[in-house]
C-alpha cells in the first residue's frame, strides 16, 4: 500500500497503517527534532508528541504528501518546545569538566560506528561544531537549513513542511548558510581533508 | 578579500548551488564569477558549508515511536468534543455582550428611544417641584383678593394671571384686562399635565364658593389644603412616571448583559477545565 493509501486507512482507524507511516518517517522526524532542539531526550519526547498529535489530527489530513504533513507537525512541535523552553528556562544537568570549565558534550556524540578513534574524535567534534552553530542561529533559519541541507528536502518540500512561502524558504536558507559559513570558519582546522574544498579540492 | 556582498548576492549564490536559477541568471552569474574572485571564494565556502551539512551524521532513533493499541484507545477516550463547543460558545457570548454594550452606549439609539413627550413631562415635573412647595406655603396663608385695588396693583395681578393658572395654585381668576392680555402671551404647547391642571382650575372655578368666611372669595383652609394635596399628588405621580421612563429605557438590556456575561465566563471556565484535563491526559499518554 502506498503512502496515501496508508494515510487514508489510518484515517479510518487502522492503527497498523498509521504505525507503518510512523516507522517510515520516525528517523527523519527524530533527526529534525534533534537538530532543532539539540538534546536527544527532548527531541525524542517532541517526536513522540508530534506523532500523537498527528494521530489525533488525522481527520484534518486532506491527501497530498503525508511526509510534508507529518513533518510540518514535527516542526511545529519543535517550535512550540523552543518557545516553552524560552518561557521556562532550565539549568542543564550535564557534567562540567573542572579543568576547562566547559560543558562536556553528551556521550551520545561518541556513539559512532567508525572504526578509527581519530576519525571518531574528528567526527564527534565536527558534529559538535555543526550542532553548536545550528543552535546559535535563529530558529526560523535553523528549521529551513535543517530541512534542506540535512534532511535533503527540496525547496517545495521545505515550504510545505514548514508552512513558509517558497521565497521565504530561499531567502532564509541563503542567510542560514551564510551564518553557518561564518560560524564554521572557526572549526576549519577540525574538518577532515575530504571537506577541504579550497582550490582544486572542489567536489 | 571583500566578502561584503549584498543579501541578494548571497541568495543568488545559494540558489545557484541548488540549481534554482534560470539559464539567463546562470549565465550572468557565471560571467561575474569569472571576473570577481571574492564572489568565487564565497561560492566555494557556501559549497563547503552545504557539503558539511549534507554529510552530517544521521542520529539513530533511540526508540520506536509507534503507537500501541492502548495508547490509541486512551487518546480516543481523552478526546474532548465538548471543548470546541464551549470555547466557541464563550467567544460568541463575548461578542454578543460587546454588541449589547455598544447598543446601550450608542447615543443615536438612545435618543430615538426617548419620545419627546416624556422629555416635556420631565421638564414640567421638575418645574413643578418648587411650585408645589410654594403651594404648601400658600395653603397656610390663603390668598386674599382685595376689591377696589389700585390700578397699579391690578396690572401686576393681571400680568401674573397667566402664570398663576399654570402653577395650579388656588388663585383668583384673572380680573379685568387679564383676558385681553392672554393673546399677547408667548405661545406655549400645552403638555398633558398642563391640560390636566387647566381642567382642574376650570373645575375649581366652576365650583361655587361656599362657606361663611369673613372675606368673600376665600376658600376655607381645609378645602384649599385638600385641593392642593390632590394637585400635588397628580404632579408627583406624573413626575415619577416620567422619571421612571428616563432612568430605565431598556429594562431587558441590563438583564441580557448580565446573562451574556455569565454565559461567557461560565463557558470559558468550562472550556479551560476541559482543556487542562485533555492536556493532562495527553501527557500521561506520553509517559506511558
Amino acid at each position: 500500500m502506498d503512502e496515501i493509501g496508508l494515510a487514508l486507512a489510518a484515517q479510518q482507524g487502522d492503527l497498523n497503517a498509521f504505525n507503518h507511516l510512523v516507522l517510515e518517517y520516525q528517523e527523519m522526524a527524530f533527526n529534525l527534532a534533534y537538530r532543532m532542539l539539540g538534546d536527544p531526550d527532548v527531541a525524542a519526547d517532541a517526536t513522540q508528541n508530534a506523532f500523537i498529535s498527528a494521530y489525533n489530527a488525522l481527520a484534518g489530513y486532506r491527501g497530498g504528501s503525508f511526509k510534508s504533513w507529518v513533518m510540518r507537525i514535527v516542526s511545529n512541535t519543535c517550535l512550540d518546545e523552543i518557545r516553552r523552553q524560552k518561557r521556562r528556562p532550565t539549568t542543564s544537568l550535564e557534567p562540567y569538566d573542572p579543568d576547562s570549565e566547559e560543558e562536556i558534550e553528551s556521550p551520545a556524540w561518541i556513539k559512532d560506528g567508525n572504526p578509527s578513534p581519530e576519525e571518531v574524535l574528528e567526527s564527534s567534534e565536527l558534529e559538535a561544531a555543526i550542532q553548536k552553530c545550528l543552535q546559535s542561529m535563529p530558529q526560523d533559519f535553523r528549521l529551513v537549513v535543517v530541512m534542506v541541507d540535512i534532511q535533503g528536502m527540496d525547496y517545495q518540500e521545505a515550504s510545505d513542511s514548514s508552512g513558509l512561502p517558497l521565497g521565504t524558504v530561499k531567502s532564509r536558507l541563503a542567510r542560514a548558510r551564510r551564518k553557518l559559513r561564518d560560524c564554521l570558519q572557526f572549526f576549519r582546522e577540525l574538518l577532515p581533508d575530504i571537506f577541504r574544498l579550497d582550490g582544486e579540492g572542489t567536489p | 578579500m571583500n566578502k561584503n556582498f549584498s543579501p541578494k548576492d548571497w541568495q543568488l549564490l545559494s540558489n545557484y548551488l541548488d540549481g534554482q536559477l534560470s539559464n539567463r541568471e546562470v549565465l550572468i552569474l557565471g560571467a561575474r564569477l569569472n571576473q570577481e574572485q571574492p564572489l568565487k571564494d564565497a561560492l566555494l565556502e557556501l559549497q563547503q558549508t552545504r557539503y558539511l551539512l549534507q554529510h552530517a551524521r544521521k542520529v539513530p532513533v533511540p526508540r520506536s515511536f509507534t503507537l500501541t493499541p492502548d495508547m490509541a484507545s486512551q487518546m480516543r477516550s481523552s478526546r474532548k468534543p465538548l471543548f470546541p463547543f464551549f470555547s466557541f460558545a464563550s467567544v460568541m457570548a463575548t461578542i454578543f455582550l460587546v454588541v449589547v454594550l455598544l447598543f446601550e452606549f450608542l447615543p443615536g439609539m438612545l435618543s430615538s428611544a426617548f419620545p419627546q413627550k416624556d422629555a416635556s413631562n420631565e421638564v414640567f415635573s421638575m418645574e413643578a417641584a418648587p411650585m408645589a412647595a410654594e403651594a404648601l406655603d400658600s395653603a397656610e396663608a390663603p390668598q386674599i383678593i382685595e376689591w377696589g385695588h389700585p390700578q397699579s396693583k391690578l396690572q401686576e395681578g393681571i400680568g401674573m394671571g397667566g402664570g398663576g393658572a399654570d402653577t395650579g395654585l388656588l388663585s383668583a381668576p384673572p380680573v379685568g384686562g387679564g383676558i385681553d392680555n392672554e393673546p399677547e402671551m408667548p405661545a406655549e404647547e400645552p403638555g398633558p399635565i398642563a391640560d390636566e391642571n387647566r381642567s382642574m382650575m376650570k373645575q375649581a372655578e366652576v365650583e361655587p364658593i361656599t362657606g361663611s368666611g369673613p372675606i368673600l372669595g376665600i376658600r376655607p383652609a381645609e378645602e384649599t389644603a385638600a385641593f392642593n394635596d390632590s394637585v400635588l399628588a397628580i404632579l408627583s405621580e406624573s413626575g415619577e412616571e416620567s422619571i421612571r421612563t428616563v432612568s430605565n429605557p431598556f429594562p431587558w438590556l441590563r438583564v441580557s448583559q448580565i446573562i451574556l456575561a455569565m454565559i461567557a465566563i461560565g463557558t470559558a471556565i468550562t472550556a479551560f477545565i476541559l482543556r487542562k484535563g485533555h492536556l493532562r491526559g495527553s501527557s500521561s499518554l506520553r509517559r506511558n
